[in-house]
């Protein structure tokens, strides 16, 4: 059944390596990092999100700054007092006025958490994925809503990236999933992997 | 009347204003008081490369910042040494990182033993967490767990699924739970 697995998977890989090697030339598939860097503030911010206690791979936690200085929250997380705390961890570095938090907070679910720890293990049970889910920081984040999921977070080539996406599809088939949407990015097309979570974060939305 | 109102309406607005003025100093307080410790802690967990298998600490004395730990890669060792020189308000930095030997044999050690921490259904958690708190040290066959985990069971759990690795000599348990560390 492994092999079965790995085999499909495989497949998958190639032939989504195929057609991305063939539409390279007329679309960009694989998001790129924004060229110009966070602000000091923002830096500050997204740092205390990633160290908030309770800060999981089925969440996702980002911000950005708006034109007149305030900072936006966004993202999604399973835990509602994952959203109070990461307001809290913002006003501590920008001031409560700044502050703006969209953060969703993603419905209870007994079967969309089923997903996650299924897609958890689909991703990383693979050896080719060891070298991610053995990093300080995780840098795939997993998002599922009502049965829908969302991958966030970095990769180092898009090679990997269509291999998670393999991977989540092949678990997803089993379980029905309605859609599928890849916010990963691949590391490899722009610079040399500086941090997993650290650059995920930095992408401005 | 609406004398009396307008006169409750500036009487509102400057109670609301004199509210607003503390929280904001707080922040900027809070802001100052962005300790330099925290400055390490992030630069350090922000490196490329820093995985469970390595343990990166430090202490801090005046502007000198003490690097300690282990690391697999000799390239993690200079990294950290880089990042933290270039935090604003470091003087010098004492760089004390062991670097691990290169073994084959604690490669194996490594994968087999996070497999059998981060695998085991009660420890599982641990594994979904954005930043994994189990750090797996292994030099010539020894293992060191180092990191900060819920309980004294979980901690005990982790010792026993490492001494279950085959090849192990030793395990030390310096895990430390939430209520000591």
């Amino acid at each position: 059944m492994r092999k079965v697995k790995q085999l499909f998977i495989a497949m998958v890989v190639a032939g989504s390596a195929a057609m991305h090697a063939a539409d390279l030339s007329q679309t960009t598939r694989v998001p790129t990092l924004p060229l110009l860097p966070p602000s000091g503030t923002v830096r500050l911010v997204q740092r205390e999100l990633l160290t908030l206690p309770g800060y999981t791979v089925f969440d996702y936690l980002s911000c950005k700054e708006l034109e007149d200085g305030s900072v936006v929250l966004t993202g999604q997380v399973t835990d509602p007092s994952l959203k109070k705390a990461a307001e809290q961890a913002a006003i501590a570095v920008a001031g409560p006025a700044k502050i703006v938090n969209r953060i969703e907070v993603l419905p209870v679910s007994a079967r969309d958490q089923q997903l996650r720890s299924m897609l958890y293990r689909q991703i990383y049970s693979d050896d080719s994925m060891m070298s991610y889910a053995i990093r300080k920081v995780s840098p795939i984040h997993i998002i599922v809503k009502n049965g829908q999921v969302t991958l966030e977070g970095v990769v180092d080539t898009s090679v990997d990236r269509m291999h998670v996406e393999s991977a989540v599809q092949y678990a997803s088939g089993a379980a029905n999933t309605v859609q599928l949407t890849n916010h990963l990015i691949a590391t490899q097309d722009t610079e040399p992997l500086l941090s997993s979570m650290w650059r995920s974060n930095e992408f401005v939305q | 009347m609406k004398m009396k109102q307008l006169i409750m309406a500036v009487v509102l607005a400057l109670l609301t204003s004199t509210v607003a003025v503390p929280a904001i100093s707080a922040a900027v307080v809070n802001r100052a008081d962005y300790s330099l410790e925290r400055e390490v802690q992030h630069e350090l967990l922000l490196l490329p490369y820093y995985s469970v298998f390595d343990n990166l600490q430090f202490r801090v004395d005046g502007d000198t910042v003490v690097l300690m730990g282990q690391v697999t890669r000799p390239t993690l060792k200079d990294d950290a040494e880089r990042v933290v020189k270039s935090i604003e308000g470091v003087g010098r930095v004492q760089n004390d990182i062991h670097v691990l030997p290169v073994s084959p044999i604690d490669d194996q050690i490594r994968i087999a033993a996070f497999r059998a921490i981060y695998g085991e259904p009660a420890l599982n958690r641990y594994a979904h967490q954005a930043i994994p708190p189990i750090h797996i040290i292994v030099e010539n066959g020894r293992i060191t767990l180092e990191g900060v985990v819920a309980n004294e069971t979980d901690k005990n759990l982790a010792y026993m699924k490492a001494l279950e690795v085959p090849g192990v000599f030793s395990v030390a348990n310096h895990l430390m739970t939430e209520h000591t560390s």
